[in-house]
């Protein structure tokens, strides 16, 4: 019978096999600032004892796991976290192999400004670099950042494969093309181990399996539920970092009396306390539509912390998604309601200029480094010129304050449908991330909601059907309100408002096709009114089939 | 500067007002003899003459549509005009 391998020992050739992998990555990364032979060498040979490091601790890992003592669940959690781990790194150092030999099929290209991968090696060395500290000091955050890693890396991979596609048509050196591809592909791939890595060391911290599609969606999901319901049931104090620089965390309610859980979120003081300070004003303007603050502490440096009730339901996004068609028709009719109230209660008569010119302008960079194929030049055909994209906001710039809004009302400031929550069994609505509230031209609201419908990446028919519906009647109720407001410019507006949310949901979009989709109905919209220029505004129609796709 | 280019490609989206520009562009352009088709500076310079073959295509598959138009000629080489051209015809050669 086989020596008892005691789990420490397990740990120590983990430790070991990490810092390995990372050697290996570490040194392909320089083979590829300076290739040379010996380095080729050393990295190949290096692999065999990568290999034989796997095999042993899987080996003691199978051997502690058949301990006939038995074992503690915690431990079996670990252990199978540790092999899953394992695997993925020697296919890592198997993937630093094939880059090494990746390089011998280029020609002509070594100092090409194609070949910077420092940003992808940076990235791949980031995550094995948490991969021990999420262990030892049982961070999830270390654990996120792992994961967000292969999102990182995959977006690197859709910007070089851009770059790569543009290139084919005046570069000679096909083939040489073709190799960066399979590099910037080994890279991404790198990230797919370390995708999986993050979600073993996740199941081994938090004691639940989550499957993480995108890092975005999670946080989503953890801004609008507070966590899923069976994780929120175990006490948790692990960190996420989301999109607004704030940590937020589910833990238990601390008062004795209570076990149901609360949002824990952290940040900076000044955004936090502008947070409550919306959340008290729409509790004032709608009872129980946003979640109850039940702390506020300002701490150190600038630092806050906020205590929210945690909201039982489902997003509007999961009704559709999931097809939900009786709670989204209550959702939809409590949407309709609520900011039918709100806004007719709150709208002070004031001329608001938009600014979806400013906005766009100030989503360009972002939007381009995912998409450089988008920035366009001016165009002739005949006697047909077409400005480039940039001379079209000039001209939009210079008309927008013919469209200003009449009213000034409350807005919710980032009314996308995963902000919107459904409880079903109290048939309650909620509004979460309440923190861009403002007193501003609902058009903003009007246009983030129905661009938050149709930029959904799910292309199955009856869900594009029901998408399609939710926007054809909140658009609707949208040009209702307005109508009976006497906004008159207001479709013109919205068609800005529309462009500008179009246009800015690319930078998140990494399927091409559907981020082209979404960039030419931007154009179109945004041409159509400048179209219009010198005309009467309040004949403006909205083109309302550019929301219809497919 | 301007400068020539071997291709130009453009997409957009347009609907049955707007597409006319279009049209007409294209129109005006075969009707005056050139097509300028320009972009960043760059231009191709089409002169269709002589013959001109013409390949329309329309489409239906579920809801999706297609019509395409395809005008394909050859340029002239030198500026020679075939009408001043005898015609010739030589035998096959064997093999």
């Amino acid at each position: 019978m086989p020596a008892m391998h005691r789990l420490e020992e397990v740990r120590e050739n983990f430790r070991f096999i990490v810092s390995e992998v990372t050697a290996q990555v570490e040194l392909t990364r320089r083979f590829y600032d300076q290739p040379s032979r010996e380095l080729m060498e050393k990295i190949s040979s290096r692999d065999d004892y990568v290999d034989n490091l796997k095999s042993v601790i899987e080996e003691q890992s199978f051997d502690r796991l058949m301990d006939p003592r038995g074992i503690e669940r915690a431990k079996v959690v670990e252990l199978r976290a540790l092999t899953t781990i394992t695997a993925n790194l020697e296919r890592i150092a198997d993937f630093a192999v094939n880059l090494v030999g990746q390089m011998g099929h280029l020609i002509h290209l070594e100092s090409s400004r194609l070949m910077d991968f420092a940003p992808f090696f940076d990235e791949v060395l980031v995550g094995l670099d948490n991969i021990v500290a999420a262990l030892d000091q049982r961070n999830s955050n270390k654990a996120f950042r792992i994961c967000q890693c292969e999102f990182n890396l995959d977006k690197l991979h859709a910007q070089t494969f851009a770059k790569v596609l543009q290139e084919l048509e005046h570069n000679e050196h096909r083939g040489d093309l073709v190799t960066i591809v399979f590099i910037s592909h080994y890279l991404e791939r790198m990230g797919d181990c370390l995708l999986n890595i993050g979600e073993a060391l996740i199941f081994v911290l938090v004691g639940e399996k989550m499957k993480i599609r995108q890092y975005q969606a999670l946080n989503d999901t953890l801004a609008a539920s507070g966590l899923e319901s069976s994780v929120g049931q175990v006490e948790f104090e692990s960190i996420w970092g989301t999109r607004g620089g704030c940590r937020i965390a589910a833990v238990q309610d601390p008062r004795p009396e209570s076990s149901s859980p609360v949002l824990f979120k952290q940040g900076v003081a000044k955004k936090l306390a502008k947070e409550k300070e919306n959340l008290e004003l729409w509790e004032k303007l709608a009872p129980g539509l946003p979640p109850k603050v039940w702390a506020f502490q300002e701490g150190e440096e600038g630092e806050g912390s906020i205590l929210l009730e945690y909201l039982p339901g489902c997003t509007m996004q999961d009704l559709i998604i999931n097809g939900d068609d009786d709670g989204l028709a209550v959702s939809e009719h409590l949407l309709e309601a609520t900011l039918g109230k709100v806004w007719w209660a709150t709208k002070e008569a004031r001329s608001l200029r938009p600014d979806f010119v400013g906005q766009i302008r100030s989503r360009q960079e972002a939007v381009y480094r995912m998409h450089p194929e988008f920035q366009t030049k001016p165009v002739s055909i005949g006697k047909l010129r077409l400005p480039s994209f940039n001379d079209m906001l000039d001209a939009l710039e210079e008309l927008e304050p013919e469209l200003a809004a009449p009213y000034a009302m409350r807005t919710h400031g980032d009314l996308n449908l995963n902000n919107v929550i459904f409880d079903p069994a109290g048939q309650h609505l909620h509004f979460i991330d309440l923190h861009r509230s403002a007193v501003a031209d609902c058009a903003q609201d009007v246009s983030v909601f129905l661009i938050s419908n149709f930029r959904l990446p799910v292309f199955d028919p009856a869900v594009r059907r029901r998408i399609n519906s939710v926007m054809g009647r909140f658009l609707g109720f949208a040009l209702d309100f307005a109508h009976n407001i006497g906004d008159d410019v207001f479709q013109a507006r919205l068609a800005l408002g529309l462009g500008r949310s179009l246009f800015s949901s690319t930078r998140f979009e990494m399927n091409n096709s559907f981020a082209r989709e979404m960039h030419l109905r931007a154009v179109y919209l945004l041409e159509r009114v400048v179209a219009h220029r010198g005309k009467d505004w309040s004949q403006f129609k909205l083109p309302r089939q550019t929301l219809i796709y497919p | 500067m301007s400068s020539t280019t071997n291709r130009f490609r453009h997409e957009s989206l347009q609907d049955c007002q707007s597409i006319m520009n279009y049209l007409t562009a294209l129109k005006d352009g075969f009707e005056s003899g050139a097509l300028l088709f320009s972009t960043d500076g760059r231009n191709l310079v089409l002169k269709p003459e002589g013959l001109i073959n013409l390949h329309v295509e329309a489409k239906r598959k579920g809801e999706e549509i297609k019509l395409s138009l395809k005008m394909r000629w050859n340029e002239k080489k030198g500026g020679e005009d075939p009408e001043d051209q005898p015609l010739l015809i030589e035998p096959i050669k064997a093999g």
